[in-house]
């Protein structure tokens, strides 16, 4: 297992806002959704579009602020380099060591 | 014995601040080394730096040879457990779950002995632990980790003696079977003197003493007894530090006493008496960098 992969992993340890958070927010953002579809008549040809998508944007927001706060101490702790981090979260000003 | 990590003339400064002010040491293989002094000294940057945490304004540093920055084949033998260790939101289990994955001799046992030791509650997460739960999940991870390189900074905040003493037990215990290069960072020098191999002093930022234990029992004793005979016997001597009360004063006074010196001690009718390791540390902070006597070393 690459450290990579270990990284990858670390994060999906908090199985409540990585995975079921994520999933839960979709779900509540298509049942409001759904809900304003059946109230609200269709102003729009092809059907009304709300943005409420964007509700798990900000959560990956989010979820980034504590990736970089809570998560990246923690992986130095155990011997994680900055730059293995940086790309196992994909960001962009980092290349990936050979 | 090896230096597994070698520091060359180390210089951190932060914005006018010297954090380290030209270090040099070394860390030998498979020993415990303690890095003592006072708040401020320079401890936790001189940790950051090894771990790659931190990049230094000058010098260098070598860990097995090879720069820590951001090297992945020397970090992966490194565990460095800091004073205000932070977690992710997740439970104790979990953190020990992950710290598993990153250390190919991890003792999933050791684990759970040091969590009854603790009495840790392997279900409640870590951001509702108490303050020296919280630290003893830090001791647990860092000892069970069995990395070749172990950094402490301070790891025992809150905890209490008993829980302090179970820490020096289980890792003298299990260094004594995993031989393996520990630097334990401290103010609580008195606890962990029969802990240490080797001792590092840091004080402003320099190396003032970098000796084996064993070597700076004697390095400096304290006379005591009747004022006029303390101040006779330490005429010729460097004072570290004097002390009165009426008639009767004591001195440290840098050592070792030969055989000459002794007698003459006690024909003044003065007491002689090692300096604890505490003692050393504290005087030669209280020294200043104009009056310090040569940097010790081993």
């Amino acid at each position: 297992m690459t450290v990579l992969v270990k990284v990858a992993r670390l994060h999906l340890v908090d199985r409540f806002s990585y995975t079921w958070l994520v999933w839960g927010i979709l779900a509540l953002t298509f049942a409001i959704n759904l809900a304003i579809y059946a109230v609200i008549p269709l102003t729009q040809p092809g059907g009304n579009f709300t943005g409420a998508l964007i509700s798990i944007y900000i959560f990956m927001v989010v979820i980034g602020l504590q990736a970089a706060t809570r998560f990246l101490p923690f992986a130095l702790t155990l011997g994680v380099s900055r730059r293995t981090y940086c790309w196992s979260s994909r960001c962009p000003r980092c290349t990936p060591r050979s | 014995m090896t230096p597994t990590v070698q520091v060359d003339h180390l210089t951190r400064r932060y914005r006018g601040q010297l954090a380290l002010d030209d270090v040099s040491c070394e860390l030998q293989q498979d020993a415990v080394t303690g890095l003592l002094g006072r708040n401020g000294a320079g401890k936790s940057t001189l940790m950051r730096i090894l771990n790659g945490q931190e990049f230094p304004t000058s010098g260098t540093v070598l860990v097995h040879g090879e720069n820590p920055l951001e090297n992945d084949a020397v970090l992966s033998r490194m565990v460095f457990v800091k004073e205000s260790q932070v977690y992710p939101d997740i439970k104790v289990k979990r953190v020990l779950e992950a710290a598993s994955w990153f250390y190919p001799n991890w003792d999933a046992d050791l684990a759970a002995q040091l969590m009854d030791d603790f009495e840790l509650p392997t279900n409640r997460a870590v951001k509702k632990l108490s303050r020296g739960m919280h630290s003893a999940v830090g001791i647990v991870l860092g000892l069970s980790a069995r990395a070749a390189i172990t950094l402490f900074d301070e790891p025992y905040l809150g905890l209490d003696a008993v829980a302090r003493q179970i820490f020096y037990d289980r890792l003298l215990a299990d260094y004594a079977e995993h031989p393996r290069t520990i630097l334990l960072s401290t103010h609580l020098i008195d606890e962990v003197a029969d802990l240490l191999e080797n001792v590092l002093v840091i004080d402003r930022g320099r190396i003032v003493v970098d000796a084996a234990a064993d070597d700076l029992r004697g390095r400096a004793v304290t006379v005591s007894g009747a004022k006029s005979a303390v101040d006779a016997f330490t005429a010729a001597r460097k004072v570290w530090h004097r002390t009165g009360i009426g008639s009767l004063a004591s001195a440290t006074v840098g050592g070792p006493l030969d055989d000459l010196a002794r007698t003459r001690a006690r024909d003044l009718g003065l007491e002689v008496a090692p300096v604890s390791l505490q003692e050393l540390v504290i005087r030669s902070a209280q020294l200043g960098p104009e009056h310090r006597p040569e940097r010790i070393s081993a």
